[in-house]
């Protein structure tokens, strides 16, 4: 016959060791959510300290650029940049301008008198004419050879770009021509 | 009540931490850590322009003295170049030499002013080159200088050509050339002539000019009437050049 065995300190003491064993799994979820959060919450202090430390640095930084010192001498700095960057620009407009002026020819007595000087005693000068950069010779000659004599004189005085003859006409004995120099850059 | 399983237990507990962990990220560390990166940025914006203005500062005595000499070197070079001028105030400039030298006036064509760019009246000779030349040259090793080419401009200034016809002697004329030359300012003899036979001149002057940094320089211009009275006639015997 089967033992009938009514041991309550046993039972109870399983049923308590089960009931201890669920508050421990509950105590450690607990105990991990609780951890979690005061984690994040850490983390996110850290993150709201660093926050506010950013802003007090940008204020700080603003206040500095707002003062009204560092306003005025910032706007005279920009003005003198400005100004220079604006100088910059008229002299770089007037430098083509000067390139130009630089290399102009110009019709002088310096450039006459050689043109007299050399002029052989046949040669007769009628007009002398000059437009930009060429002086243009209305001559006449008693010899044949005059005209080319006075051209290669002028010539070889070196002192202009070149001399241009494009020959002579006989008119009552007397030799007609034009001579054309084309004056050096910048005389 | 029902007893929970452990399973369902745990899923509770991930389901909550889960859920709190979500809730946190969304609505705490990421708006904050958004502001953090914006708050960076604009900080790196001002510490960048903290510098740049404390740069800016710093050089304010060299700016100063940089623009000073800026000025200086636009001004001279504003100085070579002549002021706006009117034809009348043109004359102030001519009629005085065409006095020294003796010259009568016969006819004078004055344009208006007009906006233009400086034209170099000047033509350059290319040397006429061919191959047999080439093959000689560098036989010789004769170095052939390029060409360089001329100056082009494209600064716009005032623009004005003022004719002269006149009588005088072939001396008198070419002293008249020279004096316009020794006026040394943007005023050139574009066009002359002289008849010998006739004794007749012309001389057509191109008058370029600009407009100065500061307008009391342009106050500077005027060089007093030429005449004692408006309708009195100008002429050869005026005195000397009111310049």
């Amino acid at each position: 016959m089967k033992k009938q065995d009514m041991n309550l300190l046993e039972s109870y003491q399983k049923i308590s060791k089960i009931r201890a064993n669920r508050d421990a799994t509950g105590r450690i979820y607990v105990m991990i959510f609780v951890g979690t959060l005061l984690i994040a919450s850490a983390y996110w202090l850290v993150l709201f300290i660093e926050n506010s430390n950013l802003k007090q640095n940008i204020q700080t930084i603003q206040d500095y650029l707002n003062s009204p010192q560092i306003v005025e001498r910032s706007n005279e700095a920009d003005q003198l940049n400005e100004d220079v960057t604006k100088l910059d620009a008229i002299l770089n407009e007037l430098k083509s301008a000067q390139d130009v002026f630089a290399l102009q020819p110009t019709f002088s007595s310096s450039a006459v008198n050689l043109i007299v000087a050399e002029r052989p005693g046949t040669v007769r000068m009628n007009s002398i004419s000059y437009s930009g950069d060429a002086i243009t010779l209305d001559v006449s000659g008693t010899r044949v050879y005059s005209v080319s004599d006075y051209v290669m004189r002028l010539r070889r005085s070196n002192a202009f770009q070149e001399v241009q003859y494009s020959g002579y006409t006989l008119t009552d004995g007397i030799y007609n021509s034009s001579i054309t120099i084309i004056l050096k850059g910048g005389q | 009540m029902t007893q929970l399983s452990k399973r369902e237990v745990f899923l509770l507990f991930f389901m909550a931490v889960f859920v709190t962990g979500a809730l946190f990220y969304v609505f705490l560390l990421t708006p904050l850590s958004l502001e953090i990166a914006e708050n960076r940025e604009q900080l790196n914006q001002l510490e960048f322009r903290k510098l740049q203005t404390e740069t800016n500062l710093g050089i304010i005595p060299q700016l100063r003295t940089r623009r000073d000499v800026k000025i200086e070197e636009t001004a001279a070079v504003l100085s070579t170049i002549s002021n706006p001028l009117h034809a009348a105030e043109f004359e102030r400039w001519l009629l005085p030499v065409l006095a020294e030298h003796n010259a009568r006036v016969v006819s004078v064509s004055l344009s208006e002013t007009q906006v233009a760019t400086p034209e170099l009246l000047y033509t350059q000779v290319s040397p006429q080159v061919y191959r047999l030349l080439e093959l000689i040259q560098d036989y010789n090793n004769v170095t052939v200088t390029p060409i360089t080419p001329l100056p082009e401009s494209t600064t716009q200034m005032l623009y004005a050509e003022y004719s002269y016809q006149f009588t005088s002697t072939f001396e008198n004329f070419i002293n008249i050339v020279d004096e316009v030359k020794e006026f040394d300012t943007t005023y050139f003899v574009s066009n002359a002539f002289y008849d010998i036979n006739n004794r007749e001149g012309s001389i057509t002057v191109r008058v370029y000019s600009v407009h100065k940094l500061t307008e009391q320089e342009l106050l500077d211009i005027y060089k007093g009437d030429f005449g004692n009275h408006p309708n009195e006639v100008t002429g050869p015997d005026v005195p000397s050049n009111p310049k």
